[in-house]
């Protein structure tokens, strides 16, 4: 069974990208667009890490961060803040998120951050 | 009553002196000496008296009262001493009563005669002493007399001025109009009439006199006009006096009437209200403001009046240094560049408005301002801003989208060794970048005007931080070398991210305005406070004209031929903005035809002030 990871991002272009992308470096993917249903989904979920945007329309990212911090289910997964803003580091740090991801990003970024949280993907990727 | 009246008589004479005596004896002596040598002709006591009694007269005459009366002793002692001593011929009777009436005719005419002279000589010199002038004239207008005063103005001797008309050749003369106006005086004195009027006469050497003159008939005791006396002032000082007060005050009317207008449109302006006005002192109090103020202000015009109302206390804070600067350029010119500012509105609002001053003419701590609102414009601006910020996110979004989708497809095609694909892909990305770092442009600017940009200070190596930027941008150019001169021991506090930036901006505008050279030098110099770094090309250089205008937003260099360069003209702009916020200054050197130089410093303890006061520290 490949590791989970949830990614919520209310654009449907982006959301779409970094699907694909997350399961072509290997996990499995959580696709989801409403910050409202994050904390719920997640513990039903419960994914090895959430790739989080920070503007969300209806609800800040960073408000989903504590959220999920707060409950003693999710309080364990890795948040990782992605934004445009120049910025993200130090928001995602207040938030009390484990990690930031600037976009856009490079896939190598990406690759080597998850890699920090979840040691490697239990399958390679395939090609 | 008698030693008043005799002293009166002795007023008229000479002081007593020997001279006096000596005339006195003299004159009876001649009278004795002449009526011997007359002995042999006429021979009798009648002749003796007839004698002594002219040279009484003569002695009067020649030396006054005091004389006559010496005389009249010697002469009185004579005839007794000789009527004593010898028979006088055919004069018989009281010789007592002969020397008594004698005595008496003498003294009188003694009197007579010295008052005569004496008065004369008085009224003459009154009148020499007199400061106008004095002219006695014939009636058909010949000098018969003048005083000394006119003699030494008109500088003439009497012997030369006595006997000439008033008309004649002089070394003055009268302009025309004033030769008729002394004729008619003239006339006038005949007929018996005192006549007054202005003269102005001319001097050969230019000199001009104004006389103030009155010509009065003398009479005769059958009323015939005998001469006519002219007696003038000097008025020059005076007719001088007024026409400097006339020219004076008609400068004065001008200046008036000048002010008059000027101040009707200054009036104009405050009352048409299309601008606020007011009037403060230096120290803040507003004086005086119009309706336009007031209106936008929500203050009245009774706290006004009641000196309730200070320019600085309705400032926010963050704009009290703007408000320093423009007192500092108002003691040094005398007045402020226009500056936006805000002021706090009664109700709390913030009211943006532009904000001209100048110091009131005269004065060295009251100022006149114009206050315009700006509220529509910073709306507008703050909705353009807000729509560069939304517009650049919103093509962010697709972009990173875009992104993720070449670099997954670069993948599967380097995987599938598919070169000719690869290269194309390579292609899009290259202005994939471009791309993003337009829209990365846009944004940071809408980050500016909305006074969002922040800086992230590090403890930074610079030489790091150069190496990383001339290597990143050597990696994607083939025609130019860059170099890198000079180094920097110590580290400073940036921030590294927006230090980059500025240098890979100056880095491609180097190379991209420099397309046929293929150098690029990277300076660095530190001072024990500063740091100094300059990017130099050999390219296409600068205009002089367009030099000080290349930091501005939007602009964009021309080349020879209107040849433009591609970009938004944001680099500079924004290079400018980071490198005042690091508190530092960002300058050109540059020749066209010859290549350019951007140059900045900053301090290597990073601009405290400006954090400090705009985020809490």
């Amino acid at each position: 069974m490949k590791n989970i990871i949830m990614v919520v991002d209310d654009d449907p272009g982006i959301l779409e990208a970094l699907e694909i992308v997350v399961s072509e470096i290997g996990y499995d993917v959580v696709p989801v667009s409403d910050a409202h249903v994050v904390v719920e989904e997640a513990s039903k979920a419960m994914p090895h890490l959430i790739l989080l945007d920070m503007f969300l329309s209806g609800m800040d990212g960073r408000d989903v961060t504590k959220a999920l911090k707060l409950n003693p289910a999710t309080k364990d997964i890795p948040v990782i803040l992605m934004s445009a803003d120049a910025r993200v580091p130090e928001k995602s740090v207040e938030a009390g998120a484990d990690g930031y991801l600037k976009k856009p990003f490079d896939l190598e970024v990406l690759e080597h951050l998850l890699s920090r949280f979840i040691l490697q993907p239990k399958v390679t990727p395939s090609t | 009553m008698f030693t008043g009246v005799f002293s009166q008589f002795l007023a008229f004479t000479p002081r007593r002196s020997v001279t006096t005596y000596v005339i006195g004896i003299l004159c009876v002596a001649l009278g004795l000496f002449l009526r011997w040598a007359f002995i042999p002709l006429i021979h009798s006591a009648t002749h003796l008296y007839l004698f002594l009694y002219v040279a009484i007269l003569v002695s009067s005459f020649v030396g006054g009262l005091r004389a006559g009366i010496v005389s009249l002793v010697l002469s009185f002692f004579y005839i007794l001493f000789a009527t004593l001593t010898q028979p006088l011929g055919d004069l018989d009777g009281s010789m007592e009563l002969r020397l008594t009436i004698f005595s008496t005719i003498s003294l009188l005419s003694s009197y007579i005669l010295s008052y005569i002279k004496n008065s004369y000589h008085f009224s003459m010199s009154v009148l020499n002493n007199l400061h106008s002038f004095v002219a006695i004239l014939t009636p058909s207008g010949r000098f018969v007399d003048v005083n000394q005063s006119l003699l030494d103005t008109f500088g003439v001797s009497r012997h030369y001025i006595i006997g000439k008309s008033i008309f004649g050749n002089f070394p003055w003369k009268f302009p025309t109009a004033v030769s008729q106006q002394l004729k008619r005086a003239l006339a006038d004195a005949n007929r018996g009439r005192s006549s007054r009027l202005d003269l102005k006469v001319v001097f050969s050497s230019q000199d001009v006199l104004f006389l103030d003159c009155q010509f009065a008939p003398v009479f005769d005791t059958q009323h015939n006009v005998v001469s006519v006396v002219v007696s003038a002032s000097d008025i020059t000082s005076r007719v001088n006096a007024e026409r400097d007060v006339n020219k004076l005050n008609q400068s004065l009317q001008q200046k008036l009437s000048e002010l008059n207008r000027s101040e009707l449109k200054f009036k104009r302006l405050v009352s048409s209200n299309l601008i606020g006005v007011i009037v403060a002192t230096l120290d803040g109090q507003i004086v005086e403001a119009n309706e336009a103020f007031t209106a936008m202000t929500g203050y009245s015009q009774a706290e006004i009046e009641q000196g309730k109302l200070n320019w600085s206390a309705i400032t926010p804070d963050e704009f009290k240094e703007a408000d320093q600067r423009a007192l500092t350029q108002l003691r040094d010119h005398r007045e402020a560049q226009p500056y936006e500012k805000e002021y706090l509105r009664k109700d709390g609002e913030r009211l943006p408005i532009l904000l001209g001053i100048a110091l009131i003419e005269g004065s060295e701590d009251k100022c006149v301002a114009f206050v315009v609102d700006i509220t529509a414009r910073k709306r507008l601006e703050k909705r353009k801003d807000e729509f560069i910020g939304l517009a650049s996110h919103e093509l962010k979004t697709p972009l990173t989208s875009i992104k993720v989708f070449t670099q997954l497809m670069e993948r599967s095609l380097a995987t599938a060794k598919d070169e000719k694909n690869l290269s194309y892909l390579l292609k899009i990305e290259k202005q994939i970048s471009r791309l993003s770092s337009l829209v990365e442009d846009l944004l940071d600017v809408s980050k500016i005007e909305a006074g969002k940009l922040s800086l992230n200070y590090e403890r930074v190596d610079l030489n790091q931080l150069v190496d990383n930027s001339v290597s990143a941008i050597q990696a994607i150019t083939e025609d130019h070398q860059l170099t890198i001169e000079g180094e920097i021991r110590e580290t400073a506090w940036v921030d590294p991210y927006r230090l980059e930036q500025v240098l890979t901006n100056l880095l491609t505008n180097a190379i991209k305005y420099s397309p046929k050279a293929s150098q690029v030098v990277v300076q660095m110099e530190e001072t024990p406070t500063e740091i100094q770094m300059r990017v130099t090309d050999f390219g296409v250089g600068i205009p002089d004209s367009q030099q000080t205008r290349v930091f501005e937003k939007f602009f964009r260099a021309q080349g020879k031929n209107r040849h433009s360069f591609p970009g938004l003209g944001l680099g500079l702009y924004l290079s400018k903005q980071i490198i005042d916020r690091h508190g530092g200054s960002i300058w050109l050197q540059s020749q066209e035809g010859k290549g350019s130089t951007f140059g900045f410093t900053i301090p290597k303890k990073g601009n405290v002030y400006y954090e400090k006061h705009h985020y809490g520290g």
